[in-house]
């Protein structure tokens, strides 16, 4: 980028700063202690730089991007209560997917039908976060629906280009690293549960 | 120990920052090779398969397009984009409009106002105290010079040392294009609006890529696939865009073609018939004010070097991954009724604009009537400056009410105490006053 643009790079800067110290919060919020949080956030950051792992006919991993997330999904998986809260938070994987997946494949192209018709990159958020709270009021199921709904999504697209005879077309699960698609929908998805949360919990007592 | 939890507190956006730090200077890995040439299968046209668009597919056979009507109900724009209350459309006269409501097909826009951007920017008459017909139709090397620096020529070129010279000279120019939607095809050269694979698109982004180019400008053309050709190409074409930052461009354009009947994106330039260009601005992205100012400030350039070149401006409902660089612009490349080679003819002169906005190469001698006149290297981007000044201003008390509000939210007692405090200092600052004027008073007695 050109020299003298300095409004815009710190406008870059600061966008990614905000998000990364909302990843850095969600993290503590699931149940993580703040070393730990912040360790996951460095691996994270620092695993997206590495290559991509190719897997299988075009299919790939990005370490910081998938690894690091889906450690704490399946953590938050196996550390879960109860079995029931297992269940929900698993639910709430399966509705996310097949709801983001009917409106990508179904509607138009760009979004706007509707009111919630919302952004490819922030609709996952949505539906996992009102999912997750209808369920069971659970930031956590939020953070797992979104990340691993996405993630099945993109694993669909995969295998919907290897059925249609393409198999060298790339899918990076967890591609983008911190700032990809899957990793976004998480942290946006347990801040909309949260903010409705707190909001509902705030009104209750008083 | 309250010093040591605060120093944590701190502690904590520090290590994030120093993070942010490492990853932005990190060497490439492959992820970012992957943007460049990657290696895959070569798709033909005759594995060809129908899907949907921006409108679906049925909708496209049978013609069905959004219209954008005025309050008069006369046409302002035909476009196969989703149109809904409260985008808005800047035409090519800079008329903004506003969407108030859609029936069908049929949406309803008011006039806002029109939009001065015509007069402002980039020439440097009124800061410089020179008209565009003031310059020099040569090539002026001292001109782009200055204006690759971004600096405002003031009155007359200043001197500069040769090592300056040099330095402004090598300075990169780097543009990146992509395709979100890569089936999107030409109906009249590809025999079809749609191709699982490299669509027509692809080769416009070619011929985009090849115009910069001969003007010496670098490009990094990524051609990665993102299909399926749906709506979650966005969610998969936004690791095309990192990967592309990591090369830290001046601009992104991710190249598309709308649906719209071929009346709607021809114009005549210069005597041949071309497909226009028109800009995309997502309204769901945070920077959307940075964003929507730079695609006025092109288009104010566009209309001076050719007019009529680009559309207008579509304000939707979406992000198009603009959070991730305000400086990237979706562009529709005609539509699909249009031939590709209008397209690539479009697009090639808006390789022209692009390459005078941001590094003042001037268009070629003999191109159009008033060249002579915008032959100078402009690049003033104080506008979109401006508004990402704002924006950061914005971001900032977004930031501080959020966690503010987030903390009152956790902790009721607390805004008892914040509210007990602020009675209590502006009570004692109101006696602190009164006193001070009944003194006042008594000396003035």
């Amino acid at each position: 980028m050109q020299a003298g643009y300095t409004g815009i790079t710190i406008l870059i800067g600061l966008l990614a700063l905000v998000y990364l110290g909302l990843l850095e919060r969600v993290l503590e919020r699931m149940n993580l202690t703040r070393k730990t949080a912040l360790a996951l956030l460095l691996l994270a950051l620092l695993g997206s730089r590495l290559p991509t792992v190719t897997l299988y006919a075009g299919l790939s991993i990005n370490l910081g991007g998938m690894l690091v997330p889906l450690g704490v999904a399946v953590y938050l998986l196996v550390t879960a209560g109860t079995a029931r809260e297992r269940q929900r938070a698993l639910l709430t994987i399966v509705i996310v997917t097949v709801i983001v997946w009917v409106i990508d494949r179904l509607f138009p192209l760009e979004p706007g039908l509707f009111a919630l018709d919302i952004d490819p990159l922030f609709l996952p958020a949505l539906v996992a976060a009102a999912a997750a709270y209808a369920l069971g009021r659970s930031r956590r199921s939020a953070f797992i629906g979104a990340l691993l709904g996405v993630l099945l999504i993109d694993l669909v697209a995969w295998g919907e280009n290897l059925v249609r005879g393409f198999r060298t077309i790339p899918v990076t699960l967890g591609g983008g690293g911190v700032f990809g698609a899957a990793l976004v929908a998480a942290v946006l998805a347990v801040l909309l549960a949260e903010a409705v949360g707190e909001i509902r919990e705030s009104l209750h007592r008083r | 120990m309250d010093v040591l939890k605060k120093s944590k507190n701190v502690f904590s956006p520090i290590i994030i920052l120093l993070t942010m730090v490492v990853y932005f200077c990190l060497p490439e890995g492959e992820l970012l090779a992957s943007a460049g040439e990657p290696d895959q299968e070569k798709i033909t046209v005759s594995q060809a398969v129908h899907l949907q668009a921006e409108i679906e597919n049925h909708e496209i056979i049978e013609e069905l397009y959004y219209r954008l009507l005025d309050e008069k109900g006369r046409q302002i724009t035909v476009t196969g984009k989703i149109i809904r209350p409260g985008d808005r459309y800047l035409d090519a006269c800079n008329n903004l409009y506003e969407v108030y409501r859609v029936e069908d097909y049929t949406a309803y826009a008011r006039l806002l106002r029109s939009e001065a951007i015509s007069s402002s920017g980039y020439f440097l008459e009124g800061k410089a105290g020179r008209k565009p017909g003031d310059f020099v139709s040569g090539f002026d090397h001292n001109l782009l010079l200055e204006n690759q620096g971004w600096k405002i020529l003031l009155g007359r070129v200043e001197e500069q040392s040769a090592a300056e010279d040099l330095a402004a000279a090598e300075r990169r120019k780097l543009v990146a294009i992509y395709h979100t939607h890569n089936a999107e095809s030409y109906l009249p050269s590809d025999g079809t609006h749609s191709i699982y694979g490299q669509g027509g698109i692809h080769k416009v982004g070619q011929a985009f890529t090849a115009a910069l180019e001969e003007k010496e400008v670098d490009v990094i053309h990524s051609e990665q696939l993102h299909l399926p050709h749906d709506r979650g190409a966005y969610r998969r074409s936004r690791n095309t865009v990192l990967a592309l930052l990591d090369h830290v461009p001046d601009v992104i354009f991710d190249l598309h073609r709308d649906a719209a009947p071929i009346e709607e994106y021809s114009v005549e330039i210069e005597g041949d018939w071309v497909a226009q260009v028109q800009f995309v601005v997502g309204r769901q992205n945070p920077a959307f004010h940075v964003t929507r100012q730079f695609a006025y400030d092109l288009k104010a350039l566009a209309d001076q070097v050719y007019p009529g070149l680009v559309k207008g401006v579509f304000m939707g409902w979406g992000n198009y991954n603009q959070d991730l660089m305000p400086l990237k612009l979706l562009l529709e490349a005609g539509g699909h009724q249009n031939s590709r080679e209008a397209a690539k003819d479009g697009i090639e002169l808006f390789s022209d604009v692009v390459a005078l906005y941001f590094y003042g190469i001037p268009v070629e001698e003999g191109q159009g009537e008033n060249k002579g006149a915008i032959r100078p290297p402009v690049g003033n981007i104080e506008g979109t400056e401006a508004a990402a000044a704002q924006t950061v201003f914005g971001l900032i008390l977004l930031v501080a009410a959020g966690t503010g509000g987030f903390y009152l939210l956790n902790n009721p007692q607390a805004a008892g105490r914040i509210k007990g405090k602020a009675k209590e200092n502006l009570s004692r600052i109101y006696g602190h006053v009164s006193g001070f004027l009944s003194r006042l008073k008594g000396k003035n007695r």
